[in-house]
């Protein structure tokens, strides 16, 4: 039996070079510059995240002051001290009165 | 060109194994202490501290708050003037003194810290208010710094400070509470760090790729208590001018509800101010209600006469057929406290009368393993339990070592002792018809959004509800027909008992000096409050009826209204 043997050309694939590396710089570009974008995106977030602490802490200072005040406004001795102040006297007698006692009546 | 061809090679191969050397002299030899060394300049790191919890009033309101005060350090290297500049500038501004010797103290403690040699960093001075700071920034002192630490605040200064107690520093430095309930609590009040750690450019802004670990702090409960500012108010008020007013050394008061347990206000003279507690000498922080132990006296008649109306060896209308005169135990000679004796009298009467003939009648029909039991049932010689730190118990003598001279005086508060809670407890328990309960100062534990009330499910039956109300009325026929009826609020339902204790020093009972208590609760006939007021050595008068009394119905004025407690009539 004879075996035919049939040899395929081959056919020889050639990519331009000034496409391959034009393909290449391009890459780098966009690689350079996503890195450059993310590397100043990346810092203004961390710049962000540093200003929100500091507004953080200025508004606790302020939360705590305010709550300072609150703290002292509620202290009985300090409200006794306003109302002597202002001319009022703890009461020194109590008159109970029965139910169906009048207390005031229209003439 | 091929000779330069080798040199270029051979010079390039001598820079490899030079950078090579380089390499490893900084990657591996010393690659640690280079990273080390580097990470300190990029990585950040602090603990978050966790915010101590507040103590809160019945109504909500503070007793303790966190605050922020700071803590003045001076970064030696930094410093540009002369230490003992700088100190006189401080000084006057932080000794808050117009005392010139305090100043100068202040001035050479200062430049004594800023003169230290081999230090970088030194505190000045902590807990320094906002306006104290401003001043200081105002100055502009080159070297001079602040950092922010957290403290306590009270708003009503010194009132409760015995409850409350204060927060310190431990061994390592750092806060910790002591004596009451910042003492008892501290574990929960305390609240846990937590640690930051992560990667920072040179002016400090956070890098958000590099390597950062965060454990956040968990804040401390708060804890709202049983204390209600009214009552505290009032007692503490009074208290100082009874003191004052009676010449006694020492005084406390204490308020609690009997049904519950709940302590409503508790106050001890001479006190302190928990923010400034390192200007007081340790004897301040103790809390006489809880620490204090003395001899009842005639106040203790009334846990006898239980005992005896319990156990049915005696009823209210049992006649005394020893009261006729001083009655003699062993080679002792009973006397009453005015020598004026009552013959045949009734319980009742000798409770009136405060009787000790007729108490040691009662002691004797009890004996002393009767005695010994229902002492134990009131408690006595046992901790409440409190919420407090710092509770103690005097010890109550042993079963078997009862003498009947023991009985005798133990059955008229004498020749044993009580700390003044133990006392309210075990009175409390004839105001909640015979069920006594643990005394308890904190309500609720409270968290972010969740709350812990914590039950007191202490209630023990001591004595039957009916010899409860029978020394209620005893106690009410007390009130209104004893010693301190001058004193006696008509109309009021209250039920009351004066005792007038001897001091014991060095193994007898002083000649002059004596302890006044008066105990009771209002009204009887469904009691809003049990007081207890007791005044350590009154100069004016040695008799209870005379000082403590009247203290106890100037305050129970204040109590009637606030609770709205009408007369009867």
């Amino acid at each position: 039996m004879n075996r035919i043997r049939k040899s395929i050309p081959k056919k020889e694939k050639r990519i331009n070079p000034l496409k391959k590396s034009g393909f290449v710089w391009i890459s780098i570009v966009i690689f350079v510059l996503s890195q450059i974008y993310f590397t100043i995106h990346t810092s203004e977030l961390g710049s962000k995240l540093s200003t929100l602490e500091k507004n953080t802490l200025e508004i606790s200072e302020k939360n705590q002051k305010l709550k300072d005040e609150l703290i002292g406004a509620t202290s009985l001795f300090k409200l006794e001290e306003r109302a002597e102040s202002l001319g009022y006297f703890p009461n020194q007698k109590t008159v109970y009165i029965s139910s169906d006692e009048f207390v005031a009546k229209a003439p | 060109m091929i000779t330069r061809l080798r040199v270029y090679t051979l010079l390039f191969i001598v820079f490899f194994i030079v950078l090579l050397i380089r390499l490893f002299y900084w990657q591996i030899y010393n690659g640690s202490n280079l990273s080390a060394e580097a990470r300190t300049q990029y990585k950040q790191g602090r603990s978050l501290s966790a915010q101590r919890g507040e103590i809160l009033a019945s109504d909500g309101s503070w007793l303790v708050a966190s605050g922020q005060s700071w803590l003045i350090y001076a970064s030696i290297p930094n410093l540009k003037n002369d230490p003992k500049k700088i100190a006189e500038k401080l000084a006057p501004i932080l000794i808050e003194s117009e005392d010139r010797k305090d100043i100068l103290e202040e001035i050479d403690r200062i430049t004594s810290l800023l003169q230290k040699k081999d230090i970088v960093w030194i505190s000045l001075k902590s807990r320094i208010s906002d306006d104290i700071k401003n001043k200081i920034d105002e100055l502009k002192i080159e070297g001079i710094g602040f950092e922010p630490v957290e403290s306590r605040i009270y708003p009503e200064g010194s009132s409760s400070a015995q409850i409350l107690g204060f927060v310190g520093k431990d061994d390592e430095g750092n806060d910790k509470g002591y004596f009451g309930i910042e003492g008892f609590y501290d574990l929960p009040l305390s609240g846990k760090p937590g640690f930051i750690s992560r990667d920072a450019d040179a002016s400090g802004i956070p890098i958000i790729l590099g390597s950062s670990r965060e454990v956040s702090a968990i804040k401390g409960v708060n804890l709202s208590t049983h204390i209600d500012k009214s009552v505290q108010f009032s007692i503490e008020k009074k208290l100082k001018k009874g003191i004052e007013q009676y010449g006694a050394v020492s005084g406390t008061v204490i308020v609690m509800d009997p049904k519950q347990g709940s302590i409503l206000g508790m106050s001890s003279i001479p006190s302190y101010d928990p923010s400034r507690y390192w200007e007081y000498g340790d004897t301040f922080f103790n809390n006489p209600a809880i620490f204090s132990s003395f001899e009842p006296g005639s106040i203790f008649k009334v846990l006898i006469m239980a005992a005896g109306i319990d156990a049915g060896v005696i009823k209210p209308e049992t006649i005394c057929d020893v009261c006729s005169g001083p009655y003699r135990i062993d080679k002792y000679s009973i006397e009453t406290w005015n020598n004026q004796y009552h013959p045949n009298s009734t319980m009742v009467d000798v409770i009136v009368n405060s009787d000790n003939v007729g108490m040691t009648f009662v002691g004797e029909k009890l004996g002393p393993q009767m005695m010994f039991e229902y002492l134990t049932k009131f408690k006595i010689g046992e901790p409440t339990g409190i919420d407090l730190q710092g509770e103690i118990s005097p010890k109550l003598r042993e079963k078997d070592s009862w003498s009947i001279v023991d009985v005798a005086t133990a059955s008229f508060g004498q020749g044993i002792a009580v700390t003044p809670i133990q006392m309210i407890r075990a009175v409390a328990a004839i105001a909640n018809g015979g069920v006594i309960r643990r005394p308890q100062v904190v309500e609720k534990i409270v968290g972010d959004g969740w709350e812990d009330v914590i039950n007191n499910d202490s209630a023990e039956r001591v004595i039957s509800e009916k010899a409860a109300n029978e020394v209620t009325l005893m106690m009410a026929e007390a009130a209104s027909r004893g010693e301190s009826k001058w004193t006696y609020k008509k109309g009021f339902r209250v039920a009351g008992k004066t005792g007038t204790a001897q001091i014991p020093i060095a193994g007898h009972y002083d000649e002059e000096k004596t302890n006044a208590s008066f105990i009771g609760f209002a009204p009887y006939n469904d009691p809003k409050f049990v007081m207890l007021v007791t005044l350590q050595e009154p100069s004016t008068s040695p008799w209870a009826s005379e000082t403590a009394a009247p203290l106890w119905y100037s305050i129970a004025g204040d109590l009637f209204t606030y609770f709205g407690i009408q007369p009867e009539n």
